[in-house]
């Protein structure tokens, strides 16, 4: 369980979170969505444990994230980036760095550290793929082999920064099955999605922000009903049944209709 | 996956076996005549007093100079590149170079009649700069742009020092210039003792880092939420490399371009991970430095070109070729 308890974060004196208090189950999907400057990545960011807390602190499982050593910490929150650069190595290379929080001082790969590997490139399909230089994959392959290192890492979980976007659609989809996987394997999922029908879709909680604050963090359809997306976006969701589920789509009707002159073109 | 050390266990092999007969070949090629019969004379003991001195005091401490300052040039530079995630970087980035010169001339000007204090000087100015630079760059939490724009400001600051010292003191001039091509012609022993603490000192910190530096290139937000310390990292690099440098300056001068190439062949040779690039990248240095000191010995024998100028012949058609073939650094947003 992830417990955030007043967390504050600030870059310069600008306060990005501002006593954001949230609690993120074990083995649950929450997509975090809100408008550019809310604070998403930064929360991200600050539940990894690599920005520096203004106030507040973030517990896993009671612990304060803070008082981690590094590699502890590592071994319980995997973090992938928005943006990540794409350095010379293979993609073998890339899956083995996963493992660098359980390695000790020698930093050699142990028989159980190659399984994990085996397991994780299995897991995100890579096994094609691994002996190419990263720079000679696609982005979607690319994102694939980042998330086998973050699978090798076997953490309880997993923080991801926009994973999806600038993907065509094929590996949109390609992601959201293996992330889906994952979840059912019992891992605690967090990301930061733009696409909101698609996350209200897909999420099992959805955390929406705005100006460093969490506004409403519930399932989607509450979250749909709540009138807060009209609030915070301006537009709202509507949910149409599929299946046995909900898919979700932008709403016709705008809760401001735009004055008539800008639609008269 | 089991069988990824082989390709390096044989260039390794391979590498050893070319720094041994260049060794072989630096200690009977000289500007004296003697050869490979009077080396095995000397060896068993049985040589007089003048070959004896020159097997010892001179080809014997150029040959372990050669190896030592290439490789520790080439391992310093493959720590900067990796901890910088630049592939232009080499020692006077951190300012290493201008650190040293300046501290050359000035000691030769304030103890002209003691040689053997240029090589503490150099030691000592490589290691401060360094140091300042890296201090510098801390204020602006260290990153890597940051390290290196305060390795340029620090650098122009020391050059304009030693400019100011040469031009007080025109005598200084002579000492500089040595100092700035580098070489091997007058190489005595108590410079490598006094290099060889640092030497050390530098490879045992790369292999401490040959497993962690690599996670940098994954940039610092990645690498962080692995469990590096991003920032004791980039600085202990910075510490053994200078170190290496440090030490490769205090025996040899600026001995240029080895730094900068030799990484980026071992890149081509071994590719990627530095666990298996160091031990490539320490021979291939000694190597080439070793290869370079022979050829600028024989050929205008007697006379000899210093090897940095050879180097440096080398060197400079290479890094062009770098410049036109550098892939550029590329982002992933996806």
């Amino acid at each position: 369980m992830i417990q955030l308890d007043n967390l504050r974060v600030a870059f310069a004196g600008r306060e990005v979170l501002a006593q954001v208090t949230a609690v993120f189950a074990p083995g649950s999907f929450t997509i975090i969505v809100g408008p550019n400057g809310a604070g998403k990545s930064t929360l991200l960011k600050a539940m990894a444990g690599i920005v520096p807390l203004a106030g507040g602190a973030v517990l896993y499982n009671g612990q304060p994230l803070h008082r981690m050593a590094r590699t502890e910490r590592a071994r319980r929150v995997a973090f992938l980036p928005q943006t990540r650069p794409v350095p010379e190595m293979t993609a073998l290379d890339l899956v083995r760095h996963g493992r660098y929080p359980h390695m000790g001082f020698s930093k050699t790969l142990s028989p159980r550290d190659h399984s994990a590997v085996d397991h994780a490139v299995a897991a995100a399909d890579l096994a094609p793929l691994l002996g190419r230089s990263l720079a000679t994959l696609s982005g979607g392959e690319r994102q694939r082999a980042y998330l086998a290192m973050a699978i090798a890492q076997e953490t309880e979980v997993l923080l991801l920064d926009e994973p999806s976007t600038h993907l065509d659609l094929h590996y949109q989809l390609e992601l959201q099955h293996l992330l889906a996987r994952l979840h059912t394997q019992g891992k605690t999922i967090i990301m930061v999605a733009q696409d909101l029908p698609q996350a209200f879709t897909f999420a099992q909680h959805i955390c929406l922000m705005q100006q460093g604050r969490i506004v409403c963090h519930q399932p989607p359809p509450v979250v749909q009903q709540s009138g807060t997306l009209e609030q915070v976006f301006g537009f709202s969701l509507q949910p149409v049944p599929a299946g046995d589920g909900l898919l979700y789509q932008y709403s016709l009707a705008p809760a401001d209709p735009p004055p008539p002159e800008e639609t008269a073109y | 996956m089991k069988s990824s050390a082989n390709p390096e266990l044989s260039l390794i092999a391979v590498l050893l076996a070319a720094a041994i007969l260049l060794a072989l070949a630096s200690m009977v090629c000289g500007a004296s005549t003697l050869g490979a019969r009077d080396a095995v004379q000397w060896l068993s003991g049985s040589a007089d007093a003048s070959v004896d001195a020159i097997f010892r005091y001179i080809r014997l401490p150029r040959t372990l100079a050669c190896l030592l300052v290439g490789s520790a040039l080439a391992a310093a530079g493959l720590l900067l590149q990796t901890a910088l995630n630049n592939p232009l970087a080499s020692p006077g980035v951190i300012g290493v170079n201008a650190g040293s010169g300046l501290f050359v001339v000035a000691a030769s000007i304030l103890f002209p009649s003691v040689f053997w204090v240029r090589g503490l000087a150099a030691l000592g100015g490589a290691l401060a700069a360094a140091l300042w630079v890296y201090a510098l760059a801390r204020r602006g939490g260290a990153s890597r742009v940051t390290i290196i724009l305060a390795g340029v400001a620090i650098s122009s600051l020391l050059a304009a020092g030693m400019d100011a010292i040469v031009t007080l003191y025109p005598t200084a001039i002579m000492d500089r210039t040595a100092f700035f091509i580098g070489g091997f012609s007058s190489i005595y022993s108590g410079a490598l003792l006094v290099a060889l603490p640092f030497l050390l000192a530098g490879f045992l910190g790369a292999a401490f880092l040959a497993g962690r530096l690599d996670l940098l290139l994954l940039g610092d937000e990645v690498a962080a939420s692995l469990g590096l310390h991003v920032e004791r990292t980039r600085f202990l690099a910075i510490l053994f490399a200078a170190a290496l440098a440090a030490g490769a300056v205090s025996i040899a001068g600026l001995v240029g371009f080895v730094g900068l190439i030799v990484p980026h062949m071992v890149r081509r040779l071994t590719g990627g991970a530095l666990r298996r690039s160091l031990p490539v990248t320490i021979l291939l240095g000694g190597c080439l430095v070793l290869g370079c000191d022979l050829l600028a010995r024989l050929l205008f024998a007697p006379y000899e070109v210093p090897a940095g100028i050879l180097l440096s012949l080398i060197g400079a058609p290479f890094f062009l070729y770098l410049i036109l073939n550098r892939r550029k650094h590329r982002y992933d947003t996806a």
